[in-house]
């Protein structure tokens, strides 16, 4: 194994403490390893955010740079998942008012298959529905959306991602389900699903 | 739909979503750190401080020692220099009215303040060319008309006098007037006459 | 770190001691740190961090930014409210917006004794309608480039094209605060067209007036003013 897979292989197993402390110091490929970590997180948020996998792409390159560059001003007692989130939030938000007039193509997503057909179209009408629907939401409504139920973050995390008061993330989530019951409308007669 | 069940497909749906298109995080880690380069974290005072006085073990000493002598040296310059050119309070720095003629830029107009207040006893005008602080205007003769005479660079002010502590917005000289806070101010333009800034 | 960066780095640290000890340079962000160090904050963190950022760009008001801070320290009320003041000046600097018009009406408010909370009122309005009047102008396909970017059709120095939002802007705000409707766009248009054209030649270069005024719209404005009234 060459010198950098050795290194890369030492991180792998580090706690994330270490890791930040390393790279404080100024070890990339310690970065690297919280990079791996946390990239489906960061894209994900992005992606749910900003309807663009493009996008979302271009903006988890930027805030792990961003949040690199900025890492004397994390506080190490306070969770670094929240504190990358709320990086790469901000700078959704300033590509979505870049980019206001600017519309992209909506981009298209595989669709799997299933042991039941049947069943495997209707999950997978369901499924369309609700990811145009959740395009179709406005972005204040949307995100608290994403980071709840993709990032699975506390009311009280998201708040502080946001910048909006706990009460708002609530009111909004719930807002925004509503919301999207009403985009997806009656989604068809046959409802296999049980559990 | 029920509320359980879209929540689970909100879930389901944003997973997929990203399980679709997540061939285009491989290798971010290596296009993060190319990007990166040999960079350190953006350090603060303290961290280059830091970084300058522990190079190697052993050394730390005398590479304190070289510092403080280099900055002793630069700081008497400095402070010999800065002697000879800054004003003595740093206070007057701020305080020292920029109206003074002899420090007016060329293309300033000297604008003309004048309210009538007979019995007055003090009257100044505020605005946004004084970060809203009291330039004071004087009625030298004692006729009760009070002027001052401001250079401002070309552009928009707002403004109001200010007579024994009572604002006034609204002057009869000016360009225009605005509301602000529930208040008149007054609005002058300054300067004109080919392109700008 | 080798010899020769750490000459460097000596090197940079005398020249930096030595326009220190010089003095006469604009505030800086331990200058501003320093400033707000008497008021006692929650996000203090995050509020330097904008005005760090802030410190980045072209023509930041420094030490207009110093001397507010000052003010405020020194103003009576509550620290929660002069926070809230400086938060809605972080969003407005989180957000690259020019924040010389947000300061103006600042120093204003505490110079008339305004209560700190009509204030930040006041504040948060006006960063909205520069929010939405940046958008307007990139909608009708005006940009600001930094220094040294690329030239695109359209894209003006970084300053000018802060000027234009925040003439634009401002002149919005003041139309509002002043008790106009936000639904008669033909008026918010009349206030706009009368600043940038008094203005035109004197602090907004001409072409720049003659670029963006005929792709503005009253309906625009109205969207923009109902915006600040809801947001």
């Amino acid at each position: 194994m060459g010198t950098e897979e050795a290194e890369a292989s030492v991180y792998r197993v580090q706690d994330e403490v270490s890791l930040l402390r390393a790279s404080l110091a100024g070890e990339t490929a310690a970065w690297g390893e919280i990079v791996t970590r946390y990239k489906d997180a960061v894209f994900g948020l992005c992606l749910g955010f900003l309807r663009s996998p493009a996008d979302a792409e271009d903006i988890t390159h930027d805030a792990f740079i961003r949040a690199y560059d900025n890492l004397r001003r994390y506080n190490l007692e306070k969770r670094f998942s929240t504190w990358l989130f709320t990086i790469a939030a901000n700078l959704c938000r300033n590509r979505l008012r870049y980019r206001r007039n600017h519309p992209v193509v909506e981009p298209e997503f595989e669709s799997s298959g299933g042991c039941d057909p049947a069943a495997a179209i209707a999950r997978e009408e369901r499924q369309n529905r609700v990811r145009d629907g959740l395009t179709r939401l406005p972005y204040g409504y949307r995100a608290p959306l994403v980071l709840r139920y993709y990032n699975d973050l506390s009311y009280r995390e998201i708040s502080e991602v946001l910048a909006i008061p706990e009460g708002t993330v609530k009111t909004r989530i719930h807002r925004a389900k509503a919301m999207l019951k009403d985009l997806i409308g009656p989604v068809g007669v046959i409802d296999h699903e049980t559990g | 739909m029920r509320q359980d069940e879209l929540e689970r497909t909100l879930r389901d749906a944003l997973c997929r979503e990203v399980e679709a298109t997540a061939a285009r995080l491989t290798g971010l880690e290596d296009r993060v750190i190319a990007d990166l380069g040999d960079r350190a974290p953006r350090l603060g005072v303290y961290g280059w401080l830091r970084r300058l006085l522990a190079p190697s073990p052993g050394a730390r000493w005398a590479q304190a020692a070289i510092l403080g002598a280099t900055a002793a040296v630069f700081l008497i310059v400095g402070f010999w220099i800065g002697a000879e050119r800054a004003p003595s309070d740093p206070a007057d720095l701020r305080a020292a009215s920029r109206f003074t003629a002899a420090s007016a830029p060329v293309n300033d107009e000297r604008v003309l303040f004048v309210l009538p207040a007979l019995n007055a006893k003090s009257v100044s005008v505020v605005g946004s060319f004084s970060d809203w602080e009291a330039v004071p205007l004087a009625d030298e003769d004692g006729d009760g008309i009070w002027t001052a005479r401001l250079p401002l660079p070309p552009g928009r002010y707002e403004y109001a006098f200010v007579i024994d502590g009572r604002w006034w917005g609204q002057d009869p000289l000016a360009d225009g007037y605005v509301k602000s806070f529930g208040e008149y101010s007054s609005v002058r333009y300054v300067g004109g006459g080919g392109d700008g800034a | 770190m080798n010899r020769l960066r750490r000459a460097a780095i000596l090197a940079a640290a005398g020249a930096a001691l030595l326009a220190a000890a010089v003095g006469g340079a604009a505030a800086d962000a331990s200058d501003l740190h320093r400033a707000l160090m008497a008021i006692p904050l929650a996000a203090e963190d995050r509020i330097l961090a904008s005005f760090e950022l802030g410190l980045r760009q072209d023509g930041f008001p420094a030490d207009d930014l110093l001397r507010l801070i000052e003010r405020l320290a020194a103003a009576p009320g509550a620290a929660a409210e002069k926070e809230a003041l400086l938060l809605t000046l972080s969003r407005a600097l989180e957000d690259g917006l020019p924040i010389d018009a947000l300061l103006g009406k600042a120093f204003e408010g505490l110079a008339r004794g305004v209560p700190l909370t009509v204030i930040d009122r006041g504040l948060s309005q006006r960063r909205t309608l520069l929010v939405e009047v940046r958008d307007l102008l990139y909608a009708k396909g005006v940009f600001g480039a930094p220094a040294g970017a690329a030239a695109v059709a359209s894209a003006l120095p970084i300053l000018r094209f802060h000027a234009l939002v925040s003439n634009i802007a401002d002149a919005l705000g003041d139309y509002l605060e002043g008790g106009g409707s936000p639904l008669e766009g033909h008026l918010l248009y009349r206030e706009v067209r009368d600043r940038l054209t008094m203005l035109r030649g004197v602090t907004l270069v001409a072409s720049d007036v003659d670029l963006v005024l005929p792709r503005i719209e009253p309906g625009d404005l109205t969207r923009i003013a109902l915006a600040a009234f809801t947001g």
